[in-house]
């Protein structure tokens, strides 16, 4: 039937142009690859990858030689005596030698990364067809410490998380200026520093390995947090793993859930819409509600923790009281929350230089239901990262004015001179200066002991805090989980003038559920021990602060 | 040659047709094993390549139900197949399930769901062949053609709003390959190919200009702006008003030729601003790190490189089955779908991939003569919307594996995870058999 033979052969003239053009390609990919670095035994790997340093240089990650032995197997004449000449030297069975050699493969690894001060007989190693390659492996000194923050290598030295990941091209030293290598005769990548400090990072981690422990919980974070630079000091979630052998961890303990997680934040949350109140002179502090306990919105009740009584707005913010919150939020306009909310950075990742950060969710107004406005005002219906969290919460900290993140400090040169400078960037204005300096204040209250947040009071310091106790929105069939809660605290010390905003998280805590009962004790024991390192003293105290090592640095 | 005879009437089954499509199905499966993680206390079912021998299964039977359906009873049914199968794209719309940003899933039951925009292939396939073969006489008036284009368009339009650039892509090569055989005339299709080609680059040039250089100069930034091409658009509109009027006073022939090149900016550029508003960032970015995947080495350039790294890997023996380390360290995405030809690559080196690449060339070559030898024009025109399919798929999937295609997310025919598709392309298998069978039958 079909008769137009012309563009038949045209259309087999073109799929087998096509397909030779695949064919091509794919032989020219397996046999003529110059422009790719093989994962395979040929490549030359003698460049080593740059360091990534704390804010006081120290080495967070650096890379050691090692000698990686393999063999051509064509080459090699009597096979079973080499494989046992191996196995003498290397201390491997020599099935497994002998197995290697036997593959039908132009090449094989013996073992990869050896220490060579650990072999003995060097020279015995002097056989036909087998080689020694030289090679860097990736090495953090300190193990878990900074692991979400650091990520980890390949075994072919590429960066897949953190920030080995997303600097990779930087780090890699394939990457630099070849006339900058001859220069000063050193082939070593670029190096990252970190706005971390590797004593409150390790601080931090040991407060949340403790926390870990003494709630039973799913996961627990924290972040510590410069208000005027927007610094990340310190950022860590456990459980976490080690990235000399991160194979061994299950990937959702890789995962850096500060960034790459949200959560229904709670009454942490209301830090902020008090903020936008204050701001538009919608309530004053001393403004009075009515708790009975409970508020009915249409056929909805929404539950308080206690029955408060009668009670002014700044005693809302110090018991956390959900109703008067909710009576509260009334005052503000549904676009204009929406908009103050945003204003601070919620919905919209924080831009900060770590791969895989997540949005969280917020609304907007035209989405949402009834009830909506008042469940976003006690911290439900919106889902924040931690990170999002601690920034926001810096803003108020830093007179009003939202920073961006950082945790970056500077590149440098293999040589350490300076390649680039992170500088602190001022986002926006959010609030008045005013009002962030009454909030805080207030917020002062909490940890009187008729405020939620009592256990994180430590005596000398004036500290501002919220706690947080939230329910955690069942994923699978909608509505919340019975009896898991999120609990979370955020503070800054010291008030009027804070140099630190510290955040931690708790999810999913056993037994205890409040943020004021869960997370406060923690933000105590990491406050407790990093103020005096960063000389923030307690007001009335003529305690003698030691500088410790780092600090010198 | 090839053939074996089945009872009196002289059906024959195309064996190499067949066995080249079960090897291929087979190969899938065995390279979805390799991949596939361990987890402990995973229940079996839940393995992918267990679902995979479900819907291989399933496949068969579907196969074997096609073979006694008369192809062209089924054609009958062509307006029919087509108001099923956009009501079905319209349902995905209301009641889809959003997977990795796009709604192109419906549940039917708890857990078990499926993807319209696969099937609808077929769908479209098979009523647009039976319009082309109405309208055989007249495919060289322009209005059939237009006629065909919304045919065509209506699904992928609906496809685009789910939005799956990649599936909704493969409209387009189908609709134009049998155009193609139909007899559309050359300059129609280069038209037409002209106006695709604005309406799909335009969008692009912005992006892509900002990630060769973050200072990207105010006009290019101002010409990726929905508001800029449109305007542009509706100057050349005017301008081929004004030709067409110009052509009524005079009887210049140029003015009719300026008027029709006028025409086919303003529509390529109407597209354009229309793709421009529906193509998200994420999805511009990805068709053009192909061109340069390391332009962003960390976001979607990643996929490329590491999926050229282990094809490379694979050298002229492949490193065996699960021996893979590209694959088996993780280093490569969507190892079991997108990236499976890389995966096979690594493991079965230059000789397995030859072998492959030969299964699908027998596979397409017996396609092609399908379509010269059906004994009507329906069969003709049902065989070549079904290898300008596989073509499209097989041609985009492994030219995005070695780079030098866009990475579009579109499945490598029976080889790729995923039952929607391995289904639509055995239904497609026996399609093309069908045809082949009843060639000589009364």
């Amino acid at each position: 039937m079909f008769n137009n033979l012309r563009r038949f052969k045209f259309v087999i003239l073109i799929t087998a142009l096509v397909f030779s053009v695949l064919v091509i390609r794919i032989t020219k990919l397996m046999f003529f690859n110059k422009d790719i670095i093989l994962a395979s035994p040929q490549t030359k790997n003698l460049q080593e990858r740059g360091f990534i340093l704390d804010r006081n240089g120290d080495k967070l990650a650096l890379s050691i030689e090692t000698y990686s032995i393999y063999a051509r197997p064509a080459e090699i004449e009597n096979k079973l005596e080499t494989s046992k000449r191996l196995s003498a030297i290397l201390g491997i069975d020599y099935r497994e030698i002998l197995n290697q050699l036997n593959r039908k493969r132009p090449f094989v690894w013996i073992k990869r990364q050896v220490d060579l001060s650990k072999i003995h007989n060097i020279e015995g190693l002097s056989i036909k067809g087998v080689y020694l390659e030289k090679e860097f492996r990736r090495y953090y000194p300190f193990h878990h410490l900074a692991s979400h923050i650091l990520g980890f290598v390949g075994i072919d030295n590429k960066g897949l998380e953190g920030i080995e990941y997303y600097f990779d091209s930087y780090l890699n030293p394939k990457r630099v200026d070849k006339k900058k290598i001859n220069l000063i005769g050193q082939s070593r990548g670029y190096s990252v520093v970190l706005t971390i400090d590797r004593y409150i990072q390790g601080v931090v981690e040991e407060a949340l390995e403790k926390a870990l422990k003494d709630t039973g919980a799913k996961l627990v974070t924290a972040i510590v947090m410069r208000p005027s630079t927007g610094e990340i000091l310190a950022l860590a979630n456990k459980p976490d793993f080690d990235p000399n052998y991160f194979k061994k961890f299950p990937k959702n303990y890789i995962r850096n859930r500060a960034i790459t997680d949200s959560f229904e934040p709670g009454s942490t949350f209301k830090i902020f819409i008090a903020s936008l109140l204050l701001d538009k002179n919608l309530i004053s502090p001393s403004d009075r509600f009515v708790c009975k306990g409970y508020i009915k919105i249409g056929n909805t009740t929404i539950h308080d923790t206690a029955k408060h009584g009668i009670i002014d707005f700044r005693e809302v913010l110090q018991k956390s009281c959900n109703v008067g919150m909710i009576l509260s939020v009334d005052r503000i306009d549904d676009n204009e929350l929406y908009k103050g909310l945003r204003n601070f950075g919620f919905g919209t990742p924080t831009g900060i230089n770590l791969a895989g950060e997540s949005s969280g969710i917020l609304r907007t107004p035209n989405r949402w239901s009834r009830i909506s406005k008042y469940e976003i005002a006690i911290g439900q219906e919106v889902a924040v990262t931690s990170l999002q969290l601690i920034t926001a919460g810096s803003a108020i900290a830093n007179n009003g004015v939202l920073m961006q993140p950082r945790i970056i400090k500077k590149l440098e040169n293999p040589d350490g001179t300076v390649l680039k400078e992170y500088k602190p960037l001022k986002i926006r204005r959010v609030i008045r200066k005013e009002t962030a300096e009454n909030l805080l204040k207030i917020l002062t209250g909490v940890l009187t002991k008729e405020g939620t947040g009592y256990k994180a009071r430590i005596e000398g310091y004036n500290i501002a805090g919220k706690t947080g106790t939230a329910q955690i929105a069942d994923v699978k069939n909608g509505g919340y989980l019975e009896n898991q809660f999120y609990a979370s605290f955020i503070g800054f010390v010291p008030v009027p003038n804070p140099e630190i905003a510290v955040l931690v998280t708790i999810d999913r805590p056993k037994g205890e559920k409040y943020g004021g009962q869960t997370a406060a004790p923690v933000f105590k024991y990491i406050v407790e021990r990093i103020a005096p390192y960063l000389n923030i003293l307690p007001d009335n105290s003529t305690v003698y602060v030691v500088h410790n090592e780092y600090h010198n640095e | 040659m090839g053939k074996v005879y089945i009872g009196r009437d002289g059906i024959k089954i195309d064996y190499i047709l067949v066995l080249s499509m079960y090897l291929l199905v087979f190969l899938g499966i065995l390279t979805i094993y390799s991949v596939n993680p361990h987890i402990e206390n995973e229940k079996l079912i839940n393995k992918q390549y267990i679902k995979q021998i479900y819907w291989a299964v399933a496949g068969l039977i579907i196969f074997i139900s096609i073979l006694f359906l008369n192809y062209q009873k089924i054609g009958e049914y062509a307006p029919i197949i087509y108001a099923v199968s956009i009501l079905l794209l319209v349902l995905t719309l209301v009641v889809g399930r959003r997977i990795r940003g796009a709604k192109s899933w419906i549940t039917l039951f708890h857990g078990f769901g499926f993807q319209p925009s696969e099937f609808v292939k077929l769908g479209l396939i098979l009523s647009f062949a039976k319009f082309l073969e109405k309208f055989s006489d007249d495919i060289k008036n322009v209005k059939i053609v237009i006629l065909s284009l919304i045919i065509i368009f209506l699904p992928a339009g609906l496809i685009l709003l789910q939005p799956d650039f990649g599936t909704a892509l493969v409209y387009i090569p189908i609709g134009f390959v049998m155009l193609y055989f139909a007899g559309i005339k050359t300059s129609h299709l280069v038209s037409f190919l002209i106006i695709f080609g604005i309406a799909i680059s335009l969008p692009l040039i912005t992006t892509y200009a900002k990630l060769i250089s973050p200072e990207t100069s105010t006009f290019i930034e101002t010409l990726g702006e929905t508001r800029v091409i449109l305007k542009i658009s509706i100057m050349f509109g005017a301008l081929s008003l004004l030709m067409f009027i110009m052509d009524r006073f005079t009887n210049n022939d140029i003015f009719y030729r300026a008027m029709i090149v006028f025409l086919i900016f303003f529509t390529g550029l109407m597209l354009s601003a229309l793709l421009n508003e529906f193509l998200k960032p994420y999805q511009k970015q990805r068709l053009i790190v192909f061109l340069n995947p390391k332009i962003d080495p960390f976001g979607s350039g990643y996929n490329i490189i590491q999926s050229k790294i282990a094809i490379g890997a694979g050298g002229l023996f492949g490193k065996g089955l699960m021996g893979g380390t590209q694959s088996q360290l993780g280093f490569l995405p969507e190892r079991s779908t997108d990236f499976i030809f890389s995966i096979f690559a690594e493991e079965w080196g230059f000789v397995g991939t030859f072998f492959l690449i030969v299964l699908y060339i027998l596979f397409i070559y017996r396609g092609i003569v399908i379509i010269y030898s059906a004994k009507d024009l329906y069969g003709t025109y049902v065989s070549a919307g079904i290898v300008g399919m596989f073509l499209f798929h097989i041609i985009v999937n492994i030219g995005m594996t070695v780079g030098i295609m866009p990475i579009t997310g579109i499945p490598l025919p029976f080889m790729s995870y995923g039952g929607s598709f391995l289904i639509t392309s055995m239904a497609a298998g026996a399609l093309l058999l069908n045809i082949e069978m009843r060639r000589y039958q009364r």
